[in-house]
């Protein structure tokens, strides 16, 4: 089992690599690259997906749960980072917790071991933690010099959230993916995967250094590895036992969901600040690398506990 | 009629695509450049490899891109005798290329695809090394104006990542090595990619016309290349084969017939500012003659009896 989930992470690694090699050598800049996913695939996908989820309105607590989630670990993270340093390492680890790299990182995981319909699930619950990475992620990464209304307009800004809502709506219509669709949505899908994963190695290319100290390290990776999964484990222990509102397919992605990588554009984010950016890349890189165990480790402990 | 319509309506989204491009050139700034590298350098060679690598590779093969070769080079040299005596400038040059460079990458391996079967848009693409084997040497010789040596004609081919896909290609199915099922399915992702990015190249290469300048006597000439000598050198060879020689079946036809009767390469307007000559009046030939395909290529297709 664990192997063969290592085995299928494998290609993940690679377009990582390529995308390092693309961004280091072959004169591909990441700008280009994000603005095409942003605003084009990711929207795209973003709208397929939601028509062709079998709605429940219940699906909808997802993104807020996950979203009340998110800015509840990030502000305990702050509070706790703050009480041990004020040199600004406080703002980039509070700011790294708000989401995984669920959706680039996270899609071809899904897409390997789950069927088209919970991806697409997996897609709508990133939504709410998705919201805090532009909003109080950004601010903190900002050291605080941020009103609340330039984040509000950074989240307008996203339009995942245009496309998913216009693809739920068309969904409670009754509307159905024309075959001709259903097929560029499978190469918009193709797409963002490709590109996605090589954003990560394209960010990573373009900084000189690498630094992080131990205790930051541990930080990281503590947050990212263990209080988010252990979080969403007792989320998940309580609607198991308690609430029942979501079936066990539901638990598995939002298991896997806790173990994913900080997301990439922390180093964007940190570079544009100033605020360590190698530490930032450095941090990136090795919760990637670290992906390799958390995520075979959890479809194991998905198996071992029944979940 | 109602063929007409199928078709018209399964190349329609492409031309979503080049838009979706366009949009992303002009407003968000999406490099050209980023956009190129990526399709040349990676996301080209990978389809390519994949789909020779699975090609059941027959001698007799080899004689499509002599023959893509032959043809291309006969409208380039064409229209450039006849370019030299209506203008006797430079001109010419960029008329030959906008007559006979038809965009058969980006362009016409998604209409392949959705044309033909795995193994034949495999013989696509390898009828296609004709093309970019006559761009590298009559073309390139057109381009600079005489400023040439195979040396650098040489180089410049192998500079072409494609070439090394293909002969790896060719290499695993010789050798019987075959494909793991992981590949194949990052190899449908790269497939997707290419379709999604390269018809996007197209409409981020145009976005960067400010103004429509339309030539007519340079538009007729190169249309009347691209549109209708390079056509007819396909279809006579066609009806030579089909009723004399019998060599390939009807999918080589369509092979044959699609690489002529794809619009001009997106990058001439390129070429167009290396040559010192207005880029706005390449990239409107181009543009033009995108939007015109959308009518020609049903239209031919079923007007030459293949579909």
């Amino acid at each position: 089992m664990i192997e063969s989930v290592i085995v299928q992470l494998i290609p993940l690694y690679i377009l990582i690599a390529l995308g390092y090699v693309a961004g280091r050598w072959l004169q591909v800049r990441v700008e280009s690259i994000a603005k095409i996913l942003i605003y084009i695939i990711a929207p795209a996908v973003f709208l397929g997906a939601m028509i062709r989820v079998d709605f429940n309105p219940a699906y909808l607590a997802l993104p807020l749960i996950l979203m009340m989630l998110s800015y509840m670990l990030t502000g305990i993270v702050y509070k706790l980072t703050s009480l041990m340093s004020s040199d600004g390492m406080e703002y980039l680890i509070s700011g790294a917790t708000v989401n995984g790299n669920a959706i680039y990182f996270g899609l071809p995981v899904m897409l390997t071991f789950f069927e088209p319909e919970i991806v697409a699930l997996f897609l709508l619950m990133n939504l709410g933690p998705a919201i805090n990475n532009f909003s109080l992620g950004y601010y903190l990464v900002a050291r605080g010099r941020y009103t609340v209304r330039e984040s509000l307009l950074k989240l307008a800004k996203m339009p995942v959230i245009y496309a998913a809502f216009l693809g739920l709506s068309l969904n409670v219509l009754g509307f159905e993916l024309p075959a001709i669709a259903e097929k560029y949505w499978q190469n918009a899908s193709g797409a963002m995967v490709i590109l996605g994963m090589m954003m990560i190695g394209l960010g990573l290319s373009k900084l000189e250094a690498l630094e992080l100290k131990l205790s930051h390290m541990a930080a990281f990776l503590l947050m990212r590895f263990a209080l988010w999964p252990l979080s969403v484990f007792a989320l998940v222990m309580i609607d198991k036992n308690i609430t029942h509102l979501f079936s066990s397919d539901i638990y598995q992605i939002a298991m896997i969901f806790s173990v994913m990588p900080i997301y990439g554009n922390l180093v964007a984010y940190a570079a544009e600040h100033n605020l360590y950016p190698e530490r930032a890349a450095a941090a990136v890189l090795a919760s990637t690398v670290f992906t390799l165990v958390s995520i075979p480790l959890m479809f194991w402990l998905i198996a071992f506990l029944g979940i | 009629m109602e063929v007409f319509q199928a078709l018209f309506t399964s190349i329609l989204p492409l031309y979503v695509l080049i838009a979706l491009g366009w949009v992303a050139g002009r407003f968000f700034g999406v490099e050209r450049q980023t956009m190129g590298a990526l399709g040349i350098f990676i996301i080209q060679p990978i389809v390519s490899f994949g789909f020779v690598a699975q090609l059941d590779f027959k001698i007799e093969y080899l004689m499509i891109p002599i023959m893509v070769f032959t043809f291309s080079s006969t409208v380039l040299i064409g229209a450039y005798a006849l370019g030299l005596k209506i203008y006797a400038d430079k001109r010419a040059n960029l008329l030959a290329m906008c007559a006979a460079m038809g965009n058969t990458g980006y362009f016409g391996l998604p209409v392949a695809l959705l044309l033909l079967d795995t193994h034949w848009v495999a013989v696509y693409i390898f009828a296609n090394l004709g093309g970019v084997i006559c761009e590298a040497t009559v073309m390139y010789y057109i381009a600079n104006r005489g400023a040439f040596d195979v040396k650098t004609s040489i180089k410049k081919l192998m500079q072409f990542p494609t070439i090394y896909a293909v002969a790896l290609g060719i290499y695993f199915n010789q050798a019987g090595l075959g494909l793991s099922d992981q590949f194949i399915t990052y190899w449908e992702y790269f497939n997707g990619s290419y379709i999604v990015i390269g018809m996007m190249i197209i409409g981020v290469a145009l976005s960067r016309v400010k103004k429509l300048v339309i030539g007519p006597k340079f538009m007729a000439i190169a249309y009347m290349g691209k549109f209708l000598v390079w056509p007819l050198l396909s279809l006579s060879f066609i009806s030579i084969d089909y009723h004399f020689l019998q060599l390939f079946s009807r999918e080589v036809y369509l092979i044959m017939l699609v690489i002529s009767i794809v619009p001009p390469g997106a990058n001439i307007s390129a070429f167009a500012a290396q040559l010192d000559l207005n880029p706005e009046k390449a990239a409107t030939t181009v543009l033009i003659g995108t939007i015109f395909a959308l009518f020609f290529i049903p239209a031919v297709l079923i007007l030459s009896g293949l579909q």
